[in-house]
């Protein structure tokens, strides 16, 4: 089956490779961006950054705020699959309309999203503040801030996992679902029951896929809050890139991505060994 | 391993088949300089005379955002590539990429052709600006510099006078703060602005950011009480200012949703543009209380030092750019660089801003001409903000950031 | 499930709500776009307003944006042209191959979407700079068919494992060889996942950003750069941006109502297993 695999391989080989392994080359060079030859310095980044107590809430913050956002994304996506199912008629118009986020150009996303939450001239306040109410401080809360973020998150990336999930249930046999509402259960217990056991490995899947890319989160962030206020929602790569972009540390900065890399792996480990065999498969 | 031998010949002949359209282009003729800037109305200007400046002297531009256009810039020059000949820049990045031998000294030229295109009449200050270890790096196109804006309908209605202290400036933001609908006071700590922002009241109230030997002075006791002055400010400040940069500045500004802050007088013509603005008439400038110090920047035109065009083409073609009448036209966009220009009281008539610039201009201060500024301003902007905010007391927050920078600085090699 | 008209009702008009609210966003952007910002970040907000489309004007006339939604589109059909084809063909090989290495080998593969992309801005950028590629199509196709590559291969893949093996077998019986199977047999049964495939890729190469800032140049600049052009520094411009966001949605949002009918197919087929 290898001649199969070949041409791929060539290209990923070529491109791939080379990016790859020499980002992690620099991880281990103090490698300044404004000039001089970068010097072999072993783990000396690796070590800056694990003593570093910014690096460890900033995986904190990044923890919450994946968790937070997977699980919302999760709890909406799968309800408007479930509706989507049972619904009879506009099913095509109404999960075409709801994907559309997904496929806005990132940046093009973070600048919608601004504009809804900015203070005061943003949507949400000017509604708001029409109707007498006051509003939140929606970026320069800590709380708020991450709680905008989790939104916008939601907002770009929960109808991937409306399609996929709703994808899941048409591939589903509808005779099992028929037994149990001939057994007498209702709808929650056929929910409860029947649904989403079948759909755990799907569901562990997306939630996989999705949490692999939150912990990148960076775009949103960037354009948004841009890790404010203070550090209340600097995230991992948002740090990476202050590193190696603001403060021109490449070396370190690789460092940071080859740990990011090295927890995100874990992390998907993990999941994968706490699937059932049939989850497994879905690997 | 004969078959990896193999697949990596395949590798380099269709590498050498990508390539081949692309080295076939580098040869020909007449290729365009290239310029990478900065982008707003004002450079959008310059760039298009840039373009018009030489015949036959073809100029392809990109304008971007400025962290985006000074990170383009990085990765070309760090690797000494030759594909950008000149650079957008100002005073900070300047002395960045000259330290690192990036940019063209441009003295020779610069005298040769003084007085083709009359250079003397450049402000002295911008060119000190442009100077970096007795070397002129750069051309001053325009200059710039933040200015008390107020809501002078209001400061009226409630019996204010623009502040003379910064407790002044307080108590008018307090005296004004209807929230939600008005706030006293409009501050932009998003990123790089919090430098620019702080300048003035580190530099009045606080003792400026370096000592002579570039080790830090923003923490000493009356840093201190310079952030804690803007700290008591902030109270009374449109909410989320730490994701507010100069446009969400500018909207809280016209949209009257703020009665005073720091305005960058590239701002000031669209509060005076009805399209933009529901305070036309309505917004007056002066100088920031306390003898202002606040922050002073210019944009300048660079020469890659690996650009491989005629280096002296290249330099007519940005002294063509700033010839008097281009930059005439240019002045209500951003305030020019040449004397005879800043000076013509025909412009001080037409744009009423201008002469708080002029004022504001002979008491700024530049933000230190620190090669390494903008590594440094991370770390400490990110210190003020979380002071600020109250995610940390001012004092620690800022002798953090002080050890940071001085981590920082003796890694290059400085305190010797 | 359940088909009566005293439950589907509700359902629909909760159904609609939601799009409408989830839909904000998009209509708010487009709002923006044909308006003064004088009129467009007022409070309260101003629903009623003399629509301009001067705006969208300046940015396909004036600014050229049709001349970057080219080079946008010509990048995302390259790397749908080069990264389909052969990511479809490891994929089909990794999933009826029995080798001890694949596994790892697929699990590589994911440890590239761990990493961070920014990352790799610099190495490609030294690569392009020393095969003379900066500013052409090429390197910024090849970067996204590279980086796109784990994706394809992890998605086809699925695709090709709900395909059952017996099918391959029964055309090898019948005097195929492993290709023709491939080319003839198998490939068709899959081509609702091809379309949800060649979708994603379209979207990654289209809506990149970085990668593009720093390999494209003024010949090659593609949409989304340009509209980051405009993100700042001067309130008029963020009507710019607006009327960019807009414009480059178009043919996304056209690309996906023709693949539509094959997206929920593919996904269901390839879906159940993941």
């Amino acid at each position: 089956m290898w001649p199969f695999m070949v041409p791929s391989l060539a290209v990923m080989g070529f491109v791939l490779l080379y990016p790859l392994a020499s980002a992690v080359w620099y991880s281990f060079l103090r490698y300044y961006l404004g000039g001089g030859a970068p010097v072999f310095v072993g783990l000396a980044n690796y070590l800056d950054l694990l003593s570093d107590a910014r690096f460890w809430s900033d995986l904190l913050t990044t923890v919450i705020l994946v968790g937070f956002s997977v699980a919302l994304q999760l709890v909406i996506g799968l309800a408007l699959a479930l509706a989507l199912y049972a619904a009879a008629r506009g099913v095509r118009l109404i999960s075409l309309l709801n994907f559309l986020p997904n496929v806005v150009t990132p940046v093009v996303g973070a600048i919608f999203l601004k504009w809804l939450f900015i203070g005061r001239f943003g949507l949400i306040d000017s509604t708001l503040i029409s109707f007498d109410i006051f509003p939140p401080d929606w970026l320069g809360d800590p709380v708020w801030a991450k709680v905008t973020l989790i939104l916008a998150d939601t907002w770009k990336f929960m109808p991937f996992l409306m399609l996929v999930l709703y994808a899941g249930l048409q591939a589903f046999d509808t005779q099992l679902l028929e037994a149990a509402q001939i057994d007498g259960a209702n709808g929650w217990q056929r929910l409860r029951y029947v649904i989403l056991p079948m759909m755990k490995p799907l569901i562990l899947f997306v939630v996989a896929i999705r949490a692999m890319d939150a912990f990148r989160f960076f775009d949103l962030v960037y354009v948004i809050t841009n890790g404010g206020p203070g550090t209340a929602t600097e995230t991992i790569t948002l740090y990476t890139y202050q590193i190696g972009f603001r403060m021109l540390e490449v070396g370190k900065a690789s460092a940071l991505g080859v740990i990011t890399l090295v927890i995100v792996a874990a992390m998907i480990g993990g999941l994968i060994f706490l699937m059932s065999r049939r989850g497994r498969e879905a690997f | 391993m004969p078959r990896a031998i193999s697949r990596r010949r395949l590798l380099a002949a269709t590498a050498a088949g990508l390539a081949a359209p692309a080295i076939r282009r580098a040869f020909a003729a007449g290729e365009p300089v290239q310029l990478v800037s900065h982008r707003y109305p004002g450079l959008e200007y310059y760039a298009d005379k840039l373009k018009s400046a030489l015949p036959n002297v073809p100029v392809e531009t990109r304008l971007m955002q400025a962290p985006d256009a000074i990170q383009l810039d990085r990765l070309a020059l760090s690797s000494g590539s030759a594909q950008l000949d000149i650079l957008w820049g100002n005073n900070i990045t300047l002395v960045s990429f000259a330290k690192s031998g990036w940019l063209e000294p441009l003295d020779d030229l610069w005298a040769k052709h003084k007085d083709e295109f009359n250079l003397g009449d450049i402000n002295e200050q911008l060119m000190k600006g442009c100077t970096y270890n007795g070397h002129v790096y750069g051309m001053p196109l325009t200059v710039n510099t933040l200015l008390y804006a107020y809501r002078g309908d209001l400061y009226e209605q409630k019996g204010l006078v623009p502040a003379k202290t910064w407790d002044d400036y307080i108590a008018n933001a307090k005296a004004l703060n209807a929230p939600p609908r008005r706030y006293g006071v409009t501050l932009a700590l998003k990123g790089d602005m919090v430098s620019n922002e702080m300048n003035a009241v580190l530099n009045t109230i606080g003792d400026g950011w370096f000592d002579k030997d570039w080790r830090p002075t923003f923490n000493d006791a009356r840093g201190v009480e310079a952030v804690e002055t803007y700290k008591r400010l902030a109270q009374y400040c449109v909410p989320g200012y730490t994701a507010v940069h100069n446009d969400e500045h500018t909207i809280n500004m016209s949209q009257d949703i703020a009665a005073q802050g720091q305005q960058w007088a590239t701002r000031c013509s669209t509060m005076d543009n009805p399209d933009k603005s529901h305070v036309v008439g309505k917004v007056k400038w002066t100088v920031m209380p306390q003898g202002g110090k606040q922050v002073v920047v210019s944009d300048v035109y660079c020469i890659s030092r690996f650009s491989t065009k005629d280096k002296d083409t290249t330099f007519r073609l940005i002294a063509s750019a700033l010839r008097e009448e281009n930059q005439r036209g240019a002045a209500a966009l951003a305030m020019p660089s040449r004397k005879a220009v800043i000076a013509d009281p025909m412009l001080a008539q037409k744009y009423r801003w201008y002469p708080a610039v002029s004022e504001a201009l002979s008491v700024a201060q530049p933000l230190p001409a620190l090669p390494e500024f903008s590594e440094a301003s991370e770390l400490v902007n990110k210190r003020i903000d979380q002071a600020i905010v109250g995610q940390m007391e001012v004092k620690p927050a800022l002798d953090a950031a002080a050890t940071e920078v001085q981590a920082m600085l003796s890694e290059r090699g400085y305190y010797k | 499930m359940n088909r009566r008209a005293g439950f589907q009702i509700p359902l629909l008009v909760a159904l609609i709500v939601f799009t409408v609210i989830n839909l904000i966003p998009i209509l708010w952007g487009f709002l923006i776009s044909i308006r003064q910002p004088g009129d467009a970040f007022s409070i309260p907000p101003k629903l009623i307003f003399d629509p301009t489309l001067i705006f969208h004007y300046q940015v396909w006339v004036e600014r050229g944006f049709l001349s970057f939604l080219v080079n946008s589109l010509i990048i995302a059909a390259g790397t749908v042209c080069i990264s389909v084809p052969i990511g479809t063909l490891a994929a089909y090989g990794l999933a009826r191959t029995r080798a001890r290495h694949s596994r790892s080998l697929l699990f590589g593969l994911l440890a590239v979407r761990m990493f961070p992309q920014i990352l790799l801005a610099i190495p490609f950028f030294v690569m392009a700079r020393t095969l003379n590629l900066i500013d052409s199509y090429w390197m910024m196709i090849l970067a996204m068919v590279a980086i796109n590559q784990p994706f394809t291969v992890w998605l086809m893949r699925s695709f090709f494992l709900d395909v059952p093996v017996e099918l391959d077998e029964a055309a090898l019986i019948d005097g195929c060889n492993r290709w023709q199977a491939f080319r003839l047999i198998v490939l068709p049964t899959v081509r609702p996942g091809l379309a949800v495939t060649a979708l994603f890729s379209a979207l990654l190469a289209y809506n990149e950003f970085l990668f593009a800032l720093i390999l494209t140049g003024s010949r090659t600049k593609t949409l989304p750069v340009a509209i980051a052009e405009y993100g700042g520094e001067d309130i008029s411009y963020w009507s710019i941006s607006a009327a960019g966001a807009i414009g480059i949605m178009l043919p996304v949002v056209l690309f996906t109502i023709a693949v539509q009918r094959n997206l929920i197919r593919g996904l269901t087929f390839g879906a159940v297993k993941g």
